[in-house]
C-alpha cells in the first residue's frame, strides 16, 4: 500500500480499517494468529511493487498479499501471486482486469465498471436522455468510468451527445465546463480521481452556473467522498453520486463514530 | 461465498473472484446543516460488467457441451432435436440472450433463422472446406485473444466456430451479424 505520497490517505484509512477490526474481532482465524507485515510502495511504481511482492513472498514467507490501492502496482504484484501461488486480497484498486491477471486473486473493494455501469442504467431509467462525459486524466480508471457509463447509458437508451478527457495536471476545469454547459446536457457525468481535483471542479461548476436541478451532476463515489464534500461546501448540493459505501449508510453493522 | 458487512450484503462471485455488492445511488443533500451524501436508490447485487460480459462468452465458447447435455439450459423456446450440432445449441443459447437484451431483434429475419433446423449434412461429421485448413489454429487463437482484450463476443463465437472447423456455420454466423449491423445503422 503506498503509506507516502499523495495516495497516503486511502492507505492510512484502509490500515485504520485493519487495525479496527483486530481491535474488535482479534486477529486469529480458524485458529491461526494472522500476523501484517507493511510494505510501503510510495505511489504508483509497479516495479517497487513487484520487488516488494517478491520480497515478502522469498524472504518473509508469507501466505497472502493483500492491501493494493493503486491498479499498475496490483497488476505487477498479481504476476507474483500467479506464479509464487500466493492468494491474493484486492482491497482498494478498482479496475476490472486485476481479478484476471492471477488466478489467486480475489477483491473485496469495488470495481469502477460496476458502479459507472450501473449509473449509466439508472441515469436512463430516471429520465435522462441526453448526457455529457467528461474524464479526468489519461488513466485506465478514467477510461473505465468513462466507457462504463456511456456503454450502458447507450444500452439503455440514452444519448451521449459528447465527452472530453483532459489530463490530471489542469487544474482549471471552466473552459471544459464552459463546453459542456454550451451543448446544453441534461446530465454531466464525471470521473474525477480521489484527491483535490473534486473541490476544484465543484468551484467550476459553481462559476459558470451549472444549475444542479436543470443540469444533474453525475459521478462516481470519489467525487463526493467525504474529504471532498468539506472543501467543496454548499457546491457540491444535488451532486449524484453511485459507490458501493458511505459512511452515513445505517445497517446493522454499522457503528457510526460519534 | 457471502456475508453481512457494513455496506450491506456483500458476496464474492466464484467465477471471477470479484465482488457482488450493492451499488448506491446517493445525492448530496443538506442534513444537519452540513452537506452529505443521501442515499435515494439502491442498484442490489451488482456484479462487475466488463467481467460478467467476458464469462458470458466464455460460457458461450464452452457452451457446447453443457448446452446440449442439459435443454433446459437453453431456454430457446424450441428444444433442441437430437440432429443438432454442439456449435448450433451454443448459437442458439446466444442468440436467445441477444433477442432478450435486444428486443429490437426478436423478429429480426436473421436471428428467426436459427429457429430452423440445422443442415444435415454436419451431424456426422463437421464439414471442412478449403478455407478451414488453410486457416491456421494460431491465427485463430491469436484472433480470439484480440476480440477478448476488445471484449466483441459475436466475434468471439465466429472465431470459436472457425476453429471447430465447421466453416459453412461460421460464414452464417458472420453474415447474420452483419445482417444485425446494419439493421441497427438504419434504426
Amino acid at each position: 500500500m503506498p503509506y507516502s505520497g499523495q495516495f497516503a490517505d486511502t492507505a492510512v484509512q484502509m490500515d485504520n480499517g485493519i487495525k479496527l477490526y483486530v481491535q474488535r474481532h482479534g486477529a486469529t482465524v480458524a485458529g491461526k494468529k494472522i500476523e501484517f507485515i507493511r510494505k510501503d510502495t510510495g505511489g504508483v511504481a509497479p516495479d517497487v511493487a513487484k520487488q516488494l511482492a517478491q520480497e515478502l513472498v522469498v524472504r518473509d514467507g508469507v501466505d497472502i498479499l493483500a492491501g493494493f490501492v493503486l491498479t499498475p502496482n496490483a497488476l505487477a504484484a498479481a504476476d507474483v501471486s500467479a506464479s509464487a501461488k500466493k492468494l491474493m486480497v484486492i482491497m482498494n484498486a478498482a479496475t476490472s482486469i486485476i481479478t484476471t491477471k492471477s488466478p489467486y486473486a480475489v477483491r473485496t473493494s469495488v470495481t469502477l465498471p460496476q458502479a459507472s455501469e450501473t449509473f449509466g442504467q439508472w441515469a436512463a431509467a430516471n429520465g435522462v436522455k441526453k448526457a455529457y462525459t467528461m474524464g479526468v486524466g489519461l488513466s485506465v480508471r478514467a477510461h473505465d468510468a468513462e466507457q462504463g457509463f456511456q456503454r450502458a447509458f447507450k444500452d439503455a437508451g440514452g444519448e451521449i451527445i459528447g465527452s472530453v478527457r483532459f489530463p490530471v495536471a489542469n487544474p482549471d476545469f471552466s473552459a471544459f465546463v464552459q463546453r459542456a454547459k454550451d451543448l446544453n446536457p441534461e446530465a454531466i457525468f464525471l470521473f474525477v480521481p480521489a484527491g483535490a481535483q473534486p473541490a476544484a471542479f465543484a468551484k467550476a461548476l459553481a462559476e459558470r452556473a451549472i444549475d444542479a436541478k436543470k443540469v444533474k451532476v453525475l459521478g462516481t463515489g470519489e467525487v463526493t467522498a467525504e474529504a471532498a464534500l468539506k472543501s467543496m461546501g454548499d457546491a457540491s448540493l444535488g451532486i449524484l453520486t453511485a459507490w458501493n459505501c458511505d459512511p452515513q449508510h445505517d445497517t446493522a453493522q454499522h457503528t457510526r463514530p460519534s | 461465498m457471502a456475508w453481512e458487512s457494513q455496506r450491506g450484503p456483500m458476496a464474492i462471485d466464484p467465477e471471477t473472484r470479484d465482488v457482488v455488492q450493492n451499488i448506491y445511488i446517493r445525492r448530496v443533500e443538506k442534513v444537519g446543516g452540513v452537506p452529505v451524501n443521501v442515499i435515494i436508490d439502491t442498484i442490489k447485487d451488482v456484479k462487475d460488467p466488463v467481467l460478467a460480459r467476458t464469462e458470458e462468452v466464455k460460457f458461450i465458447f464452452s457452451a457446447r457441451s453443457r448446452a446440449c447435455e442439459d435443454p433446459a439450459r437453453l431456454r430457446s423456446g424450441s428444444p433442441p432435436s437430437r440432429g443438432r450440432t454442439e456449435a448450433h445449441c451454443a448459437w442458439g443459447a446466444y442468440f436467445t440472450r441477444l433477442r432478450r437484451q435486444r428486443p429490437q431483434f426478436r423478429d429480426h429475419w436473421a436471428i428467426q433463422r436459427w429457429r430452423q433446423p440445422p443442415h444435415t449434412d454436419s451431424i456426422a461429421a463437421p464439414r471442412k472446406t478449403q478455407f478451414a485448413r488453410s486457416m491456421k489454429r494460431g491465427d485463430v487463437l491469436a484472433g480470439i485473444a484480440g476480440a477478448f482484450e476488445r471484449f466483441e463476443p459475436e466475434l468471439i463465437v465466429a472465431l470459436a466456430v472457425l476453429l471447430e472447423q465447421d466453416m459453412h456455420d461460421a460464414l452464417d454466423f458472420l453474415s447474420v451479424r452483419a445482417a444485425i449491423a446494419s439493421s441497427s445503422r438504419a434504426t
